[in-house]
C-alpha cells in the first residue's frame, strides 16, 4: 500500500510541474524478457511527461505463465505488470521504475486440489541503462528489476527489453 | 500431368507418417515418467501437486518424485537439501515438523506460492491411483544418526504404501546402497534401483544387491549397456532427458523407463 501511494505521489508531483513540456502522444511498445512478470511480458509504454532531460512514463503489461491448468483445460494464468518509469538522458538513458504486478494465477486449492484462480500482488523496481532516441525508433533497455514476492521476500532479478517507439 | 501430382501427393503422405520406434526392452514397451511431475524447464516447479497432476492428466504412466521425511516421519515430495534454496523456510526438510513445513511456499522466480505437497496429500487427491506409477528418488538428507534415520524412513515408507495398497505401483531409487539393503530386508518385493556414478558401479552393485534395476543419467549409459544390464535382467531407468531430441535418442536406447522433461513429447512419440 505504501509502495502505491509513493507511485501515486511521483505522478502528481510530475503533473504540478509548472515547467512540464508537452510531449504530445508518444507512445511505445516493447518486449521484455524476464522482468516484472517472471519469464517475459508484451508492453505498452505512454510517455506522459518531460521536463528538459527527464521523462515520466507509464506501463502496462500482459504475460502468461501458462494456458492450460494442471488438469490440462484451458485456464490462463494472467499476469499484469504495471509500473511508472523515470529515465533521465538523450538518448541514453538511466532509468528508474516502481510499479506493481498483478497476478492470477490457477493453484491446485488446499481443501479440495482443484484448479483454483488465487490472485496476487507483488512489487517490482528497476533500475538499468534505456538507449531510446528523441525521435521514433527502435529502443532498448537492460535493467536489475527484483520482485518482492508478496510485499515480503526479495528475489534479484534482471530484464531485457526490445520495442518500438512510435507517435 | 495430374498422375504425377497424384504420386507426389502419396510420397508426401507416406514421408508424414510416423516411424514406430523397434523397443527391445524387458517391458517391451517404455515407461514414460515425468521428472518430479512436468519436469526442470516447466512453469511448475517440480515436485508439487500441480507439476505432478498436469504430468498425470497428459497420459504418462506416473512420474518420478523427489522424497524427504519431515522430523515427524511425514513423506514430503521436495528436491534440494536446503529448503532456502527455493522455499521461504530455512534448514532441511528433516529438521523441521509438517506443521513448520506445510505453510511454505516457493519463492524462486517465476515459481512462486505454489506449497510444499506431502504423500498423503497427492495420493488422497488422485483419482484412479493405481493406473499409476511412481519413482521414489529418495534423498536422505539429514543431521541425524543415519541408522535411526533410515529405518524411521522405512516405516513412514511401509505405513503409506500399505495404506494405499501401492505395493506393484511404486520403485525406489537412492544412491546409498545401504538404505536400498534396508529397504530390500523390510520387503523382498520392493522394487529397488540403484542410482550409481558410472554403470560399471550400478551394474556391479545391482548384481550382488539383486536389485531389481539401475536408474541413470542417459548421459553415463549406451545402447550397448543398456543391453549389458537386460542380459543380466536388470531393468533400466534413464534421466536427463531435457529436450525433444533427447527424448528420440532416449528411446532408440531402449530402456524399461524413461523420467522426461520434456513429457508431452514423449507421450506423442509414443502413445
Amino acid at each position: 500500500m505504501k509502495i502505491l501511494l509513493s507511485v501515486i505521489l511521483l505522478c502528481f508531483c510530475f503533473t504540478a510541474n509548472a515547467q512540464i513540456e508537452s510531449v504530445g502522444k508518444k507512445n511505445l511498445l516493447f518486449i521484455e524478457f524476464l522482468g516484472a512478470a517472471g519469464y517475459g511480458s508484451i508492453n505498452y509504454e505512454l510517455l506522459l511527461k518531460k521536463i528538459k532531460k527527464i521523462k515520466l512514463s507509464a506501463r502496462i503489461g500482459l504475460s502468461s505463465h501458462k494456458l492450460k491448468d494442471f488438469q490440462n483445460e484451458f485456464n490462463p494464468d494472467i499476469i499484469v505488470p504495471i509500473s511508472i518509469n523515470t529515465y533521465y538522458g538523450n538518448n541514453h538513458h538511466i532509468e528508474f521504475g516502481l510499479g506493481q504486478v498483478f497476478t492470477s494465477i490457477i493453484y491446485a486449492d488446499k481443501v479440495n486440489y482443484e484448479p483454483a484462480r488465487r490472485n496476487n500482488l507483488s512489487t517490482n523496481f528497476s533500475i538499468g541503462y534505456r538507449f531510446q532516441k528523441e525521435v521514433p525508433g527502435t529502443i532498448c533497455k537492460i535493467a536489475y528489476s527484483p520482485i518482492i514476492q508478496n510485499n515480503s521476500i526479495f528475489t534479484h532479478w534482471f530484464s531485457i527489453a526490445v520495442g518500438q517507439f512510435f507517435k | 500431368m495430374k498422375s504425377y501430382l497424384n504420386f507426389l501427393l502419396i510420397v508426401v503422405f507416406l514421408s508424414c507418417e510416423k516411424e514406430p520406434f523397434k523397443i527391445n526392452n524387458l517391458n517391451g514397451n517404455i515407461l514414460i515418467m515425468g521428472h518430479g511431475g512436468m519436469g526442470v524447464s516447466s512453469p511448475y516447479p517440480m515436485n508439487t501437486f500441480e507439476s505432478i497432476m498436469h504430468c498425470i492428466n497428459l497420459g504418462t504412466h506416473g512420474t518420478e518424485i523427489d522424497i524427504q521425511m519431515t522430523k515427524d516421519g511425514v513423506l514430503v515430495a521436495y528436491h534440494d537439501k536446503e529448503l532456502s534454496s527455493k522455499t521461504n523456510k530455512c534448514g532441511l526438510v528433516n529438521d523441521l515438523y509438517w506443521s513448520d513445513l506445510k505453510s511454505a511456499y516457493y519463492t524462486s522466480v517465476p515459481h512462486l506460492n505454489y506449497s510444499i505437497l506431502s504423500l498423503e496429500q497427492l495420493f488422497s487427491n488422485i483419482d484412479n491411483l493405481h493406473e499409476h506409477k511412481f519413482i521414489f528418488d529418495c534423498k536422505l538428507y539429514s543431521n541425524n544418526d543415519s541408522l535411526i534415520f533410515y529405518n524411521s524412513f522405512i516405516d513412514s515408507f511401509r505405513e503409506i504404501i500399505s495404506s494405499y495398497s501401492l505395493q506393484n505401483n511404486v520403485y525406489f531409487e537412492s544412491q546409498n546402497s545401504e538404505f536400498l539393503i534396508k529397504l530390500k530386508e523390510d520387503n523382498p518385493e520392493y522394487k529397488l534401483f540403484i542410482y550409481p556414478p558410472s554403470f560399471e558401479i550400478g551394474l556391479e552393485l545391482a548384481l550382488n544387491l539383486e536389485l531389481f534395476g539401475i536408474t541413470i543419467s542417459t548421459d553415463q549409459i549406451s545402447t550397448d549397456q543398456i543391453e549389458i544390464a537386460h542380459s543380466n535382467n536388470l531393468f533400466v531407468s534413464i534421466w536427463n532427458i531435457n529436450s525433444k531430441n533427447e527424448n528420440i535418442a532416449a528411446i532408440n536406447k531402449s530402456p524399461d523407463c524413461i523420467q522426461t522433461d520434456k513429457v508431452k513429447h514423449l507421450v506423442n512419440l509414443l502413445e
